[in-house]
């Protein structure tokens, strides 16, 4: 009798939170280091524009991997919707870390219409930078997960999205910061640096930084500092960093 | 008065007084009358055998029930916790219930855990940890058997996950083996399984790294 009202319980828990919720993703177990894109739906037109969001982004992502040098793969994974950052709790964040998962991107869009009554797309673009993540949660330190929201015309929906997620160079500054922060766990400094002075570039050069990219930009600075730091404490370590001239600041 | 009868008198009839007492010799067969007891102990004899047998098959047959009703309470919640659309709220409570169910869970829990991924290995592994608090043996013995036998077609993940639960649970011989563990891992001698290739292949030093972590840490909090 209790076993039978455990699963009715467990049933109606499962019912509740069926509709937004992360989902397993058969990607999360490729090996290397990945990209996931997860479901970004929009309401108004009720399509899935998953797909063909994932074919724009992965060519876009192809120029980040040529300005990095890292094989990066973007994978999408169908009907995984977070509701935000929260859903990414620790145990979840140290799962997709060691399963080389980099970031993780999801979003919503609606149609709505501003005060004239002119058709607008509303979408939120949600980002979790996994090693960033990892550190948030462990020190509080720069936000690791958060929601861009976004206003735009309803041009075209795919074209809008791609712009939002990857607005004016944004994807590269979180591509190149969470590369750059796994690098510089592994203490391989010399890589470590390289990334993360790239991402610090990257983040001073966006036209509209949130301010969740300015705290990203100076947790940048401080992990190129940390790398430089690294490598002169480590006795292994025999490559540029190490010498006495390299200064802590990327520029 | 008859001569005759006076010179040839008839015989008369002697006749004795006597008592005869049959004594038995003192020291006579002492021994128990086994027919007698088996002839009173019989009915109580037959009862006991008759109420051991019953409850032997009693026993029995109340066990397979017993194992019918969990392999039957629990394959509802091992599909829930192997579907593809469970979520991190569902696969939490769908082992948290299987973990009720004490060791019987654990081999189907540790069979999930074998391609478990970012949403159930959690899950799994806080089960496996909620049945080690009352019965260490229970978990003990299959997830030390993962990191003894590298020979088994165990990934990494699944001796990452073995590693974290035996740190968490009192184990009597874990520490010897994850100190042995450390060793192998920091000898490069330690092979795990891929599924992709289906080989054994040595540790990246990435993948070493993270292992090292755990096991360190497993090792500090035994």
């Amino acid at each position: 009798m209790r076993r039978a009202v455990a699963l009715v319980v467990v049933f109606l828990a499962m019912r509740a939170s069926a509709d937004a919720q992360i989902v397993p993703c058969s990607a999360v177990g490729d090996q290397g280091s990945k990209i996931l894109l997860d479901d970004i739906v929009t309401s108004a037109t009720a399509q899935n524009l998953l797909q063909s969001l994932t074919s724009r982004l992965d060519a876009n992502l192809t120029q980040i991997q040529t300005e990095l040098g890292v094989d990066l793969k973007i994978l999408p994974c169908a009907n995984r919707r977070p509701t935000g950052p929260s859903d990414f709790t620790r145990s979840l964040v140290q799962e997709l870390n060691v399963r080389g998962v980099l970031m993780e991107v999801w979003g919503a869009t609606t149609e709505v219409k501003d005060s004239l009554g002119r058709p607008l797309n509303e979408a939120s673009i949600g980002y979790v930078l996994i090693p960033i993540r990892l550190d948030e949660l462990q020190s509080q330190n720069a936000p690791g997960a958060f929601i861009i929201p976004h206003r735009a015309q309803p041009s075209s929906i795919v074209d809008d999205l791609l712009r939002l997620v990857d607005q004016a160079g944004r994807l590269g500054a979180y591509a190149a910061l969470t590369v750059g922060s796994k690098s510089l766990k592994s203490s391989r400094w010399g890589e470590a640096r390289k990334q993360l002075c790239a991402a610090e570039q990257q983040f001073t050069k966006l036209k509209s930084p949130t301010a969740a990219d300015t705290s990203l930009g100076q947790y940048a600075k401080k992990l190129a500092a940390d790398a430089v730091t690294g490598a002169r404490a480590d006795k292994t370590y025999t490559g540029f960093l190490a010498q006495e001239g390299v200064a802590l600041s990327c520029s | 008065m008859n001569d005759d009868s006076l010179s040839d008198p008839a015989p008369q009839p002697y006749r004795l007084d006597a008592t005869v007492e049959l004594k038995q010799p003192a020291d006579t067969d002492k021994g128990i009358d086994w027919p007698a007891w088996i002839q009173a102990f019989s009915p109580i004899l037959l009862a006991a055998v008759g109420l051991y047998f019953t409850d032997t098959v009693r026993t029995g047959f109340e066990r397979q029930q017993l194992q019918l009703a969990n392999a039957s309470g629990m394959q509802g919640l091992l599909v829930q916790l192997l579907s593809a659309d469970v979520n991190q709220a569902n696969a939490r409570a769908a082992a948290g219930t299987l973990a009720s169910f004490g060791p019987p869970a654990v081999a189907p829990l540790v069979t999930a855990l074998s391609d478990a991924d970012d949403i159930r290995t959690p899950a799994i592994e806080g089960a496996l940890r909620a049945i080690g608090l009352n019965n260490p043996d229970a978990v003990c013995v299959p997830l030390m058997s993962i990191l003894e036998r590298q020979s088994g077609r165990y990934s990494w993940l699944m001796h990452r996950s073995a590693i974290r639960v035996l740190g968490d649970v009192r184990c009597p011989n874990a520490r010897t083996l994850l100190q042995a563990y450390a060793k192998a891992i920091t000898d490069r001698t330690l092979k795990t399984f891929d599924p992709a290739t289906e080989e054994w292949a040595p540790l990246s030093p990435e993948i070493a790294e993270l292992l090292k972590a755990d096991v360190n840490r497993a090792l500090a909090e035994k």
